[in-house]
């Protein structure tokens, strides 16, 4: 990366370029006529792709950030610290990219900012909405010191030193208040986390600035990764007993979690063989000897309630019960079994498609609670609108054209 | 109705028979609901499960036109059981009356005496009463009599068994002796039972048979003239209970008085002819007041120049002789024929609403001229761009008027239950922002007729002076003004009468009982008498707010009249004592007299107590009239005291004819197979295929012949029936043009069960072709369990599977919703006694599409 | 949310409807809704459309009942908006553009809606619906006619029905008249009057001689407000927060800390 050259004659790049146009074309048929005139979207069925896989599975697949921030300096494991900044790139990109998904998919997007203004305390919607939005500014605030590297903005990086702290703390003790409503709850926050900035100032590398950020950012992740779970909580007599769990925000979490580190391993592999950074053979390795555990515990979970909502008594539908064998299938036996018997320690390719199935099980999970799993008597069951895929495609490739830049012109793979 | 839609709360069992009431009176099931919560049973009878059977606790299937076997059967089960009220039926029905002993129904060749098979009419000297000396009837009042009314109905329903009305409508029999049982129940003396009827029952070749069986059944039980009961011709138009009293048919003049004939050469010999006439001073005898009637109907048309003696006596003879059938069928025969000029189509669709849409749109091609007043350009003012049709051809000039709607105008409107309500104009047509081409109907009457008779008075040409000197101001002036549109309060004025003096009007006349034959009252519908009394020159001024009283305290205008019994003190006094409720005596007015319940004199005994103390209508109250008695409760039928006179006053012997000489096809109704019928010609129940009296357009001359071909069985195996959709008006104008309607129900399909369905290899959604011998019309098809076929035995005792459809007519090919029309496949043939068309029942097939 | 003692709304009596639509239609013309675009019928019996929509707040649905192979009746029900007591749509609205009156009726509010149709997805009987080709897209549905409520009449479609199947009134006392009518003419209900208690109980009680769920009403739906669900949930966050928080900073400083001033690895030291 020493041209800083951005190569857009390569095929890959022109398909890209071709998707985002014509994903670009049809966003503005669909703010001249309305949603319906680019999706199957209907009053039965009122969410589709844009939510199940923009939204959900973005927030998901974004999980790596708060994870390998937390593995790096929550527990302390530094040697991680290599894949931080891309992670966390991966992070704000991908909520970027919700954000566009869910502006997409709003059907008054210009009233977005409502959100701050009308209050409603009882809507999980709401919850995630602030999560989201203050996540993306502790995310901005993680990622901004590569920008003040490559830019030798000193003096922003003192403030940035000086500030950042602090901001996460307000950010963390205002959404307490948000939530409930209670300011002295918000006191509460604000003095643990105050003491917490005591308790590291000077004490680790870059005081407590890093760490209060990431602890804000570890924060609200939890919050809303399992929040976007309770979004479906609410839907007990739509959503098939295969995915309906009181549970459902658990199961988020530990599936964002587990997501979040194969995505890690898996957009690192990728990352280092197209923009030629050597890849530490023992982060990948390491992170390789959790997944597998992830992968266990998330269905240990899952099975767990399954069985809690259900006692096995299923009420699926024949395409239900398929989608959710692919899911357990794709998503957690063969990855298990890759991992763990498949000589993954030495293999970095059975590790590459280990990690990559697991992201696809999220990705079908994410959709089988949003989509599959939902069935309305009396509408023809939804099947996304060649306009939604294409729509999903162009976001998703403005995402990577969007990372491919940052990554060739900003020090995301350690200073040069 | 002889009562009333509020009425029918006070009944027992409601029968709803040929009548959809849920989807074509709706507003009836409120009080059909209040009757079943108060512990009521509903009776539904129909070809197919309806929405109004989705109500009935019990529903009985029947093949179309066969209703006369269905009651046949219940009077059959009635007099068997002694299921009759007897007290009633003695002394308010003829069934004790004997019968001239050549009177017989023959089973063999299935007539009744007196047929004459040429003319394909009865001679009708043996239905009538034995009479004694002094020329009233002879009577056995143990009714043992073979040959009394009772006896001869006894031998003539046997035939109806169980099994037999099974056999030929389809309905189990097991549901049939319910229906009996519970019908015939009401024949205890404080049940009573009513029945709701239509056009499943009128249109038929037996329809007015259809009819009278219904009044039969319900004289049988007692149910006439008391409260929940009676006989409930559910009228179609919003005011075609105002039409028929006005004369809308041909038969008639206002007041239904018969439409004078070739043989009524002058009022004295007309008179003498519609006079009916007894011996038996206790009987009423209504109609013996005719010449007031028709002397003054006259006096109000023709004004000063009808006088005692001017043409034919009050210038009778200005009226048209006409003679024969002039019914819809047989005028467009002739018009087929070319017997026509022009034709003014006022306020209908006949190109939709028709019998046998292949026939009727070519006779309209044969018109110089067509006229269409309407709020719609309808099929019928387009025929001559329909689908398939050579326009440049078509020589007719069509002129299409723009008529003003309902909302936009003030006037009158009858309702089914004789309420003459008063209503008021939204907005007017003339208004400014509103479409200010359209006119009322009064104006377009109005304004023509100014223009005809100046015609005439330029050319007067052969017979100019019915025209000329006819009585006509309504407020207009002479001339043609397009913006003054007339007084219709002057219109209802007239319509009620006044008196004269000096040959002048002097004041409304109170009721028809003031009216006199002698050219000193004036009257435009005597049965309206007495709806708008209280008018003088001053009064006219202010007679638009219906609270206008007269100088005796009386309301001008009675048809105005809104006041709800609820705030009445002495009505709810009466109430509290078992009068029923609902009446409304303040509320609009009723024709005749404001008489709520007609024959009410008959809901009572020979000492005037009610037979039903708990929802009377009238009953005796010595007290009243200082000490001289008096009914009290509903407007009785006469104020005579009770076992004076009898109580059926509107015919000459004064009792309920349960024998009757009055129809062309026989005294008592029998089941006569509609003229396409699945059983060919082979009625299992006496030897004549259809009714022997109708006429029949098929046979004749070759014009008639051509495009009515009637259907046999082999080839058109299944019944088809059509009938409305709550969703739907008529001929479709009004709803085909609405889009919320056209939302509701947006093509043409017709109902079939799963059965049919089933072999003809189509599904719920499916195209299906159907064809009758006239033409054939394609269709979606709604697969249902609401149809079951028929199981049917025929005369040589084989079971038989029987499939019948329904086929909605609303559809044409104009407006939003579009859909072929039913009316295509139905034929030319009519009821023996008014040629209504057989659009209920014919012969069809159907394939998938 | 607590239930006002006068809140309004309908007893819906499907044994007195008849069928007509005479209130899907007052309901398109008091609330000046365009016609959809049907054809031959969109659901079983006369249904049109196929179902609730921007244009059809209210939608009477036809069921053939057969028993033993035969037909027993025929049955009709009104769709329409349940007004719940609780509505799972209003807790489920992330800027509160729906609102529960007080008087019972839940409306939309045009000024903060910002359409992302998580009121559709929350409401139990897919009630909210979503113009689908429009800029500016409204969530529309049912108000109970709160507009004519307010000035004294009573809503449109049970102002038309000609049978009195829609009654409107107190929730009190309709449901003293559904007990009644269930218990006098009990052979002609499903003993049930679905609304008393579903998703916490609606202001549209509805009684009829088969189950709603063969309407196509949710099968098992809970007794308690949608909302229930998703509250334990909202409300922990608070509480999750400060835990959290705490146990952060506990086990960074287990961590990093006690553990020793454990050197970077990478040897970075940076911002990240
Ligand atoms: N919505 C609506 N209402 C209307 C009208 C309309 O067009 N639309 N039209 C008005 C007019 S003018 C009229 S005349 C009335 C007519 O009112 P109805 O007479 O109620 O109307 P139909 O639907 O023609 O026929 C009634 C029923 O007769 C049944 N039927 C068919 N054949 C037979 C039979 O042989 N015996 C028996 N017992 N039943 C049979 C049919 O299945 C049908 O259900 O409705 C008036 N009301
Ligand atoms: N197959 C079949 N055919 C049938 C029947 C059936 O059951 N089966 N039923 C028959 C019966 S009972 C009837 S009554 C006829 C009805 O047949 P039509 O009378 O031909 O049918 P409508 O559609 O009622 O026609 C009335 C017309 O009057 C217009 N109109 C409304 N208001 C006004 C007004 O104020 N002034 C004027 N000038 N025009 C106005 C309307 O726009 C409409 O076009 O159809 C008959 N045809
Ligand atoms: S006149 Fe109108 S409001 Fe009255 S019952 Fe008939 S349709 Fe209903
Ligand atoms: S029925 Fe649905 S839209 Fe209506 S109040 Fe209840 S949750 Fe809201
Ligand atoms: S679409 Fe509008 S009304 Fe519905 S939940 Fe979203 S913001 Fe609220
Ligand atoms: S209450 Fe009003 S808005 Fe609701 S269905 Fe009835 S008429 Fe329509
Ligand atoms: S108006 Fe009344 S009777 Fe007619 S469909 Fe609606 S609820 Fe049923
Ligand atoms: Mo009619």
């Amino acid at each position: 990366m020493n041209n800083k050259k951005i190569d857009f004659s390569g095929r890959g790049m022109k398909l890209l370029l071709a998707l985002i146009g014509l994903g670009g074309l049809l966003i503005v048929v669909r703010f001249i006529f309305g949603l319906g005139s680019v999706s199957n979207l209907s009053d039965g069925y009122p969410w589709g792709l844009w939510i199940g896989v923009d939204v959900l599975t973005g927030v998901a697949l974004a999980a790596g950030g708060f994870t390998i921030a937390a593995a790096v300096h929550v527990l302390g494991l530094k040697k991680y610290h290599s894949v931080i900044r891309p992670a966390i790139l991966t992070a704000l990109l991908g909520y970027i990219f919700v954000a566009l998904g869910i502006i997409v998919d709003l059907g008054r997007g210009w009233n977005i900012w409502h959100i701050i203004v009308f209050w409603n305390r009882d809507s999980v919607m709401f919850e995630v909405a602030w999560c989201v939005l203050l996540y993306s500014t502790v995310l901005a605030l993680e990622f901004a010191p590569v920008f003040f590297e490559e830019f030798k903005l000193t003096a922003w990086e003192e403030k940035w030193d000086k500030y950042a702290p602090w901001i996460s703390i307000l950010l963390v003790s205002w959404f307490v208040f948000v939530m409930s409503g209670i300011p002295w709850y918000a006191g509460i926050t604000f003095i643990i986390l105050a003491a917490c900035w005591f308790l590291f100032r000077n004490k680790l590398p870059r005081g407590s600035t890093v760490i209060l950020l990431i602890m804000a950012g570890i924060i609200f992740s939890v919050q809303h990764q399992s929040s976007l779970g309770s979004i479906f909580l609410i839907v007990p007599t739509k959503l098939s007993t295969l995915w309906y769990t009181p549970y459902l925000p658990v199961n988020f979490l530990i599936s964002a979690i587990t997501v979040g580190l194969a995505m890690v391993i898996f957009e690192s592999t990728i990352s280092s063989r197209v923009f030629g950074v050597g890849l530490e053979d023992d982060v990948v390795k390491g992170l390789a000897r959790v997944l597998p555990w992830a992968v266990l515990a998330t269905a240990v979970v899952r099975a767990a309630t399954l069985f809690q909502a259900t006692g096995f008594k299923l009420d699926a539908s024949g395409g239900q019960l398929a989608s959710f064998f692919l899911e357990i299938i794709v998503g957690t036996v063969i990855p298990f079994i890759m991992l763990m018997f498949m000589g993954a320690g030495k293999s970095a390719k059975i590790i590459f498609y280990a990690s990559a199935m697991v992201v696809i099980g999220v990705v079908i999970n994410r959709i089988n609670v949003s989509i599959v799993g939902i069935k309305i008597d009396g509408y023809p069951v939804y099947v996304p609108h060649i306009g939604e895929i294409l729509i999903t495609l162009g976001i998703i490739s403005t995402g990577l054209l969007a990372f491919y830049i940052v990554c060739i012109k900003l020090p995301v793979f350690g200073k040069r | 109705m002889t009562n009333h839609w509020i009425d029918i709360q006070h009944a027992d069992v409601i029968m709803m028979i040929g009548s959809n009431a849920a989807e074509n009176h709706t507003i009836s099931m409120k009080w059909i609901n209040k009757a079943i919560e108060n512990g009521s049973t509903l009776i539904c009878i129909d070809p197919r499960y309806t929405r109004s059977a989705s109500l009935a606790q019990i529903y009985g299937p029947l093949r179309s036109g066969t209703d006369i076997t269905m009651i046949g059967g219940i009077i059959n089960h009635a007099l068997k059981n002694d299921k009759i009220h007897k007290e009633y039926v003695i002394n308010s029905t003829n069934a004790s009356f004997l019968i001239n002993p050549g009177y017989g129904f023959d089973v063999e060749k299935g007539v009744f005496s007196g047929y004459d098979e040429a003319k394909r009419s009865y001679k009708k000297e043996t239905w009538s009463y034995q009479l004694d000396g002094a020329g009233n009837p002879l009577r056995d009042m143990t009714l043992m009599d073979p040959n009394c009314v009772y006896q001869l109905m006894k031998k003539h329903y046997t035939r109806y068994t169980p099994e037999m009305v099974s056999g030929i409508t389809g309905c189990p029999k097991d549901v049939f002796m319910k229906i009996a049982e519970t019908f015939t129940a009401t024949s205890a003396a404080d049940k009573v039972a009513t029945i709701m009827y239509a056009m499943g029952t009128t249109q038929h070749t037996v329809g007015t048979q259809n009819i009278r069986s219904y009044a039969m059944l319900q004289l049988l039980m007692g149910n006439i003239g008391k409260a929940g009961g009676g006989i409930n011709a559910l009228r179609g138009e919003s005011n075609v209970q105002g039409s028929t009293d006005m004369a809308l048919l041909y038969n008639t003049i206002p007041g239904y008085l018969k439409s004078p004939g070739p043989g009524d050469t002058d009022l004295a010999t007309y008179i003498k002819n519609i006079t009916p006439k007894t011996n038996d001073p206790k009987s009423a005898n209504w109609l013996s007041n005719s010449s007031k009637y028709i002397t003054s109907l006259l006096k109000s048309w023709w004004g000063e120049h009808a006088q005692k003696d001017t043409e034919g006596g009050f210038c009778f003879n200005y009226l048209p002789k006409g003679e024969g059938w002039m019914d819809h069928i047989t005028l467009f025969e002739q018009m087929y024929a070319g017997q026509f000029d022009g034709m003014l189509v006022w306020g209908q669709n006949p190109a939709v609403g028709g019998p046998n849409l292949q026939k009727e749109s070519i006779a309209f091609e044969k018109l110089k001229w067509m006229v269409v007043v309407d709020l719609w350009e309808h099929e019928t003012a387009t025929f001559w761009k329909a689908p398939g049709v050579k326009t440049a051809d078509i020589k007719t000039e069509v002129f299409l008027l723009p008529a003003a709607s309902s909302m936009e105008k003030e006037g009158s409107i009858a309702n089914s239950g004789r309420w003459v309500q008063w209503r008021y104009a939204a907005i007017k047509p003339g208004d400014p922002g509103w479409h200010n081409d359209a006119r009322s109907d009064l104006w377009i009457v109005d304004s023509l007729f100014k223009a005809v008779k100046a015609e005439y008075e330029k050319t007067p040409g052969k017979f100019a002076a019915p025209v000329v000197n006819l009585n006509w101001d309504y407020g207009t002036g002479k001339t043609l003004d397009l913006h003054k549109e007339p007084d219709v309060h002057k219109v209802a004025r007239e319509i009620n009468g006044y008196l004269i003096k000096d040959g002048k009007p002097a004041g409304q006349a109170p009721a028809f009982g003031v009216l006199k034959d002698d050219g000193s009252t004036a009257c435009g519908n005597w049965i309206y008498s007495g709806s708008y009394v209280g008018w003088n020159s001053k009064e006219g001024k202010k007679s638009d707010t219906h609270f206008v009283k007269n100088s005796a305290g009386e309301f001008s205008n009675r048809l105005a009249k809104r006041i709800n019994e609820k705030d009445e003190p002495a009505a709810q006094k009466l109430i509290q004592q078992g009068r029923a409720s609902g009446m409304h005596l303040n509320w609009s007015w009723c024709w005749p007299v404001n008489r709520r319940i007609i024959y009410n004199r008959a809901s009572v005994d020979m000492k005037g107590d009610s037979f039903d103390s708990n929802k009377w209508v009238i009953r005796w109250n010595p007290a009243l009239d200082s000490g001289k008695g008096a009914f009290e409760g509903d407007v009785p039928d006469g104020p005579w005291a009770p076992g004076t006179k009898h109580p059926f006053i509107m015919v000459a012997e004064g009792y309920g004819r349960l024998f009757a000489a009055g129809l062309l096809d026989g005294p008592l109704p029998e089941h006569y197979e509609p003229v396409e019928s699945p059983f060919g010609k082979d009625n299992p129940l006496n030897g004549m295929a259809f009714n022997p009296a109708i006429l029949q357009y098929w046979k004749g001359t070759k014009l008639q012949c051509e495009l009515n071909s009637i259907g046999e069985c082999a080839l058109f195996p299944i019944v088809a029936t059509t009938y409305r959709l709550s969703e739907h008006w008529q001929a479709g104008a009004m709803t085909r043009n609405q889009p919320w309607l056209t939302e509701l129900m947006p093509d043409f399909f017709i109902e079939m069960s799963n059965e049919l369905a089933e072999k003809i290899g189509v599904k719920n959604g499916s195209k299906v072709k159907l064809s009758s011998a006239r033409g054939n019309v394609t269709a979606f098809a709604l697969v249902t369990h609401r149809f079951k076929p028929f199981n049917l035995v025929d005369k040589q005792g084989k079971n038989m599977v029987v499939h019948q459809v329904g086929i909605p007519w609303h559809f044409g090919y104009q407006g939003i919703a579009t859909g072929a029309s039913a009316n295509m496949l139905t034929p030319h043939v009519g009821d023996a006694n008014t040629n209504i068309p057989e659009y209920k029942a014919f012969l069809c097939n159907v394939v998938k599409a | 949310m607590k239930t006002s003692i006068n809140q309004k709304g309908f007893l819906i009596d499907g044994t007195k409807c008849i069928g007509c639509r005479g209130c899907q239609v007052a309901c398109k013309q008091w609330n000046e809704l365009p016609a959809e675009k049907t054809e031959f019928f969109g659901g079983p019996g006369y249904q049109n459309p196929a179902h609730l929509s921007s244009k059809t707040y209210t939608l009477i649905k036809y069921r053939e009942v057969m028993k033993d192979g035969k037909l027993k009746g025929w049955v009709f029900h009104k769709d329409q908006c349940q007004h719940c007591l609780e509505p799972a749509c209003v807790s489920a609205c992330i800027v509160g553009a729906l609102e529960k009156t007080a008087s019972g009726p839940v409306v939309w509010e045009d000024k903060k809606c910002i359409g992302c149709r998580y009121c559709m997805l929350a409401c139990p009987f897919n009630v909210p619906a979503f113009e689908w080709s429009s800029i500016n897209p409204d969530i529309r549905k049912c108000t109970l006619c709160s507009d004519r409520i307010e000035n004294g009449l009573e809503p449109s479609c049970a102002k038309a029905c000609p049978t009195k199947a829609i009654i409107f009134g107190d929730r009190n006392s309709l449901i003293k008249i559904a007990r009644n009518r269930l218990k006098s003419e009990s052979a002609k209900y499903h003993q049930h009057i679905y609304g008393e208690e579903e998703a916490g109980g609606t202001c549209i009680l509805n009684i009829s001689s088969i189950p709603l769920e063969d309407f196509g009403y949710p099968k098992n739906l809970p007794k308690t407000a949608m909302a229930s669900f998703t509250q334990p949930a909202l409300r922990s966050i608070p509480g999750a927060v400060i835990g959290l928080g705490a146990a952060l900073g506990l086990i960074a400083f287990i961590a990093n800390m006690v553990k020793g001033d454990e050197k970077d690895s990478s040897g970075q030291g940076d911002r990240s």
